[in-house]
């Protein structure tokens, strides 16, 4: 079994002079939850749209599950749901599922039962998909997306429009989902949500590939925690602290310095800005979180 | 691969029979072939209407005096299509005779076009003619109906996005789009099954009123005739199925793809005379479709025999007509397929 299940080798989607994605080229381990990070615009949806086969890269190749298999065969051991889960208005939740289970030449309503079960809609089976809230258009949606056991899941926002009750609940899901060697890529503009459930991530920006690797790997990569601290001379204290060689970046931030340095040699920081006349009025060791440096490696990008 | 169309088709019939729009097609259709043939059954045994129809009202008299005694003449549509030319003509002068002939010739050219005779009145409501003129009846209308639902049955997909849910579950393109031009087939043969079942029953309902009136049911060569007019039924329904999907396709939307065919279908319908009426118009309205399936369906029409009649079929007429309606589907379909192949797919339209 290889473990690559989505290798992109420079794919680009040109839309005339836009160029929406650029020479992407992506590994994502098998068994793992990927996340595709991105401000709006930066390609997720296109290169989400070009594995599944909906868009047309302008260049470079890709294979899903690493084999030579014909797409559509490739195809069929995935599950998706891009953007806002779209369904056959007139068409009741079970039927919808029924219909898109049978056109891949399997019909088992216990599957229908589970999966409606599992995402919570079994009581609303029998209503029109046009009656549905955009809560529970995410849970058909997920519903779909598991029919056949895919070994593959790509889910695009997929607690969009749910409640916070909802949303927890969805995350926890998408975790269990990912056992017995199924992937999972998940797109979402939630960034907590990503560092909740991702284990690895690629984050884009403009098209680019900017990142990409574990989620522990890429926040450590910027120098691990920071230390938050308010001295009697902020400026002065800047002045010391960018000395000490074991120090990293020393910024101000508002009334705070803030200083990429481990936690546990804090004191090591407070006995430096004393020997200098400078005293500490308050410290706090902060861990450097996925936002902070998504926020870092796209600039002026801002979040998703 | 086919055995995936026909499991992507059973499937879209599946959606298609759950949804409101198909089943008021059908009414319409079956409600408009109804009138047709109830109106036949009010033609017949309805004096003015008979007359009407069967063109006994419409009448040319011609008087002339010739040595001091009147020689009068007066003929109608049906005594026309029934007797021919009335041997009274004779005992016009020679030298008159050319110019009556002359007149009556005109009078029926002009004024007989759309006289039906009363054996072709009674066999619109009576089996098995009926089944055959009801099929006849609705490719008069259908084309519309047609349109609508097979431009519907793409269209829709776009608008509600699940064009790309279907897709993304590995259903292949050209095999999706097979499946809905399949499916929209599938429809009319169905429809015109309907319809046949419903000219039956109202036949068989009309042979019962007083006076009734019984058809031929042992008449198997007719029977044969019902066969072949279902044939050219759903080959004439077929280039709408085409161009409803074409249209869709290209603009990616139910409702312009009904407004744009419908528009073209209206403009057909008002280019086809204007483009008669001229020389050099014939030649391009012999390329129109609606002119074509006209002219396929014309021929379907079964011929009232008549002692020393012939036949009016009309073989290099028909056969182009055929090669026509088949240039529309093939040329149409391809062109869906090519652009249905290539486009990248996006979300809902919200059509």
């Amino acid at each position: 079994m290889n473990n690559l299940v989505i290798r992109t080798d420079g794919l680009t989607k040109r839309y005339g002079d836009i160029l929406a994605v650029d020479s992407l080229s992506l590994e994502v381990p098998r068994g793992h939850i990927f996340g595709l990070l991105g401000p709006n615009g930066s390609g997720k949806t296109t290169t989400m749209g070009m594995l599944l086969g909906l868009v047309e890269p302008t260049a470079g190749s890709f294979t899903l599950f690493d084999s030579g298999a014909h797409p559509l065969e490739s195809l069929r051991r995935v599950g998706a749901i891009v953007e806002t889960p779209s369904f056959y208005p007139y068409l009741s939740g079970r039927d919808n599922l029924a219909y898109f289970q049978g056109i891949t030449g399997r019909t088992d309503p216990r599957e229908l039962d589970d999966l409606l079960e599992k995402v919570g809609l079994a009581d609303r089976a029998g209503s029109r998909f046009r009656t549905y809230s955009l809560g529970m258009k995410q849970r058909l949606g997920l519903a779909y997306s598991l029919l056949g056991d895919p070994e593959l899941l790509f889910l695009d926002e997929p607690t969009n429009g749910m409640d916070p009750a909802g949303m927890a609940e969805v995350r926890g899901m998408i975790r269990s989902l990912a056992t017995g060697g199924r992937t999972v890529l998940l797109s979402s503009h939630l960034l907590h949500e990503v560092e909740q459930v991702c284990d690895s991530v690629a984050i884009l920006s403009k098209g680019k590939l900017i990142a990409q690797g574990m989620v522990k790997d890429l926040v450590s990569s910027q120098g691990g925690e920071r230390v938050r601290l308010r001295t009697t001379d902020n400026a002065k204290a800047v002045e010391v602290l960018s000395a000490l060689d074991w120090v990293g970046e020393v910024t101000i931030d508002g009334e705070s310095v803030v200083v990429t340095a481990p936690g546990e040699r804090s004191s090591e920081l407070s006995a430096a800005l004393g020997g200098a006349e400078v005293y500490v009025t308050e410290m706090a060791a902060e861990e450097m979180s996925l936002e902070q440096y998504f926020l870092d490696v796209t600039g002026d990008d801002q979040a998703a | 691969m086919i055995a995936h169309v026909m499991r992507l088709t059973q499937w879209e019939w599946f959606k298609l029979r759950r949804r409101w729009m198909p089943w008021i097609l059908l009414a319409v259709a079956v409600v408009l072939m109804q009138i047709g043939l109830w109106f036949g059954y009010a033609a017949y045994h309805n004096e003015t209407l008979q007359g009407i129809t069967s063109g006994n009202l419409t009448s040319y008299g011609i008087a002339q005096e010739v040595d001091g005694e009147t020689i009068s003449l007066e003929v109608t549509c049906a005594s026309l299509a029934n007797e021919g030319i009335p041997p009274e003509v004779q005992e016009f002068p020679e030298e008159l005779r050319g110019q009556v002939l002359n007149a009556l010739e005109e009078f029926e050219a002009e004024s007989c076009g759309n006289t039906t005779s009363l054996d072709e009145i009674r066999r619109s409501f009576t089996i098995p003619g009926s089944i055959a003129e009801s099929m006849t009846v609705l490719v008069s209308f259908a084309p519309v109906l047609v349109l609508i639902l097979a431009a519907s049955i793409v269209g829709t997909e776009y608008g509600w996005g699940t064009l790309r849910t279907t897709l993304t579950r590995g259903s292949g393109r050209w095999q999706l789009l097979a499946s809905k031009i399949a499916l929209a087939l599938l429809a009319c043969v169905a429809a015109v099954i309907v319809v046949a079942i419903a000219a039956t029953v109202a036949s068989l309902l009309a042979s019962v009123i007083p006076p009734a009136e019984t058809g031929q049911l042992a008449d198997a060569g007719k029977w044969s005739e019902v066969a072949v007019n279902f044939g050219r039924a759903i080959y004439a329904l077929a280039p709408y199925i085409s161009l409803g999907v074409f249209l869709a396709v290209l603009t990616q939307s139910a409702a312009a793809g009904i407004a744009v065919s419908l528009g073209y279908y209206v403009i057909e319908l008002i280019a086809i005379p204007i483009l008669n009426s001229t020389g050099w118009g014939e030649n391009i309205a012999d390329l129109i479709l609606g002119n074509n399936v006209n002219e396929w369906m014309r021929q379907t029409v079964i011929v009232v025999e008549t002692p020393g009649g012939s036949s009016q079929a009309n073989q290099p007429e028909t056969l182009q007509a055929f090669m026509v309606i088949l240039a529309y589907i093939v040329v149409l379909s391809a062109a869906a397929f090519w652009i249905f192949l290539r486009r990248d797919v996006a979300g809902a339209k919200g059509d």
